[in-house]
């Protein structure tokens, strides 16, 4: 909504303390979903058949910004690095040579990632609780 | 009077101002922390990934200090401007 013209706008204290409050909820939706991405990966670390045929194919989560709106995005896109072969004639995966495609998930990656997101959604509840701080002690005046 | 009492200038409008500038810096630094890795993954090993991590790492580290550092300065003027707004109330009931 537009501002009224020639009246100067009305300072809103509430909505500047509660506005770090939504930032960091929306910063901790997106490692949410950072961590969903990986927990999923890891998951499928072993799923050599899937149904878009083939082994199951890392996922990335790509955070982003509506340029419109500005509001967070996250895309979700596949690793196109190919998997491992293993040679394992028994496997019923396994093509005429005898060697089956791993799904090119390597499990170092998927903690070292999930570390790192576990520490920024900590950081972003962190910054969250002293929001809450700052506006029960801003009522308290 | 009045005017005197919370207009420009005084000390109560003074601490006001620190108030909406600590929560000001407070949204800046939560925008940053909420920006945090552009990715769920860190691509590449080696060098690369100690890299990035140590970037991220080193940016966390300075934004949690803004953080605390805000917060302080924040229950800093907050108090004061308590204290500040129990003096009027006194000077308004204590009138004689």
């Amino acid at each position: 909504m537009a501002e009224p013209v020639g009246v100067p706008p009305v300072p809103r204290p509430i909505r500047t303390l509660l506005g770090p409050l939504g930032i960091s909820a929306s910063g901790m939706a997106r490692q949410q979903q950072f961590i969903e991405v990986i927990s999923r990966n890891i998951a499928n670390a072993e799923t050599t058949r899937t149904a878009e045929g083939g082994p199951y194919r890392r996922q990335v989560a790509i955070g982003g910004t509506d340029p419109l709106t500005g509001a967070p995005t996250t895309t979700v896109v596949s690793d196109m690095r190919p998997g491992m072969q293993v040679y394992d004639p028994g496997h019923p995966d396994a093509d005429d040579a005898g060697y089956v495609t791993r799904p090119n998930v390597d499990a170092a990656t998927e903690m070292v990632d999930l570390m790192l997101a576990q520490r920024m959604h900590e950081a972003n509840a962190s910054v969250f609780q002293a929001a809450k701080a700052m506006l029960r002690r801003a009522l308290d005046l | 009077m009045i005017e005197k009492l919370f207009g420009t200038g005084t000390v109560t409008h003074q601490l006001r101002g620190g108030l909406q500038e600590a929560s000001a810096t407070h949204r800046e630094i939560a925008e940053r922390v909420a920006k945090g890795l552009g990715t769920s993954s860190v691509n590449g090993f080696g060098g690369e990934l100690d890299a990035a991590m140590a970037n991220s790492e080193q940016e966390l580290t300075r934004n949690m200090a803004a953080l605390a550092d805000t917060q302080l300065r924040y229950e800093a003027t907050a108090r004061l401007l308590q204290k500040s707004y129990t003096d009027l109330r006194t000077a308004m009931r204590d009138r004689g």
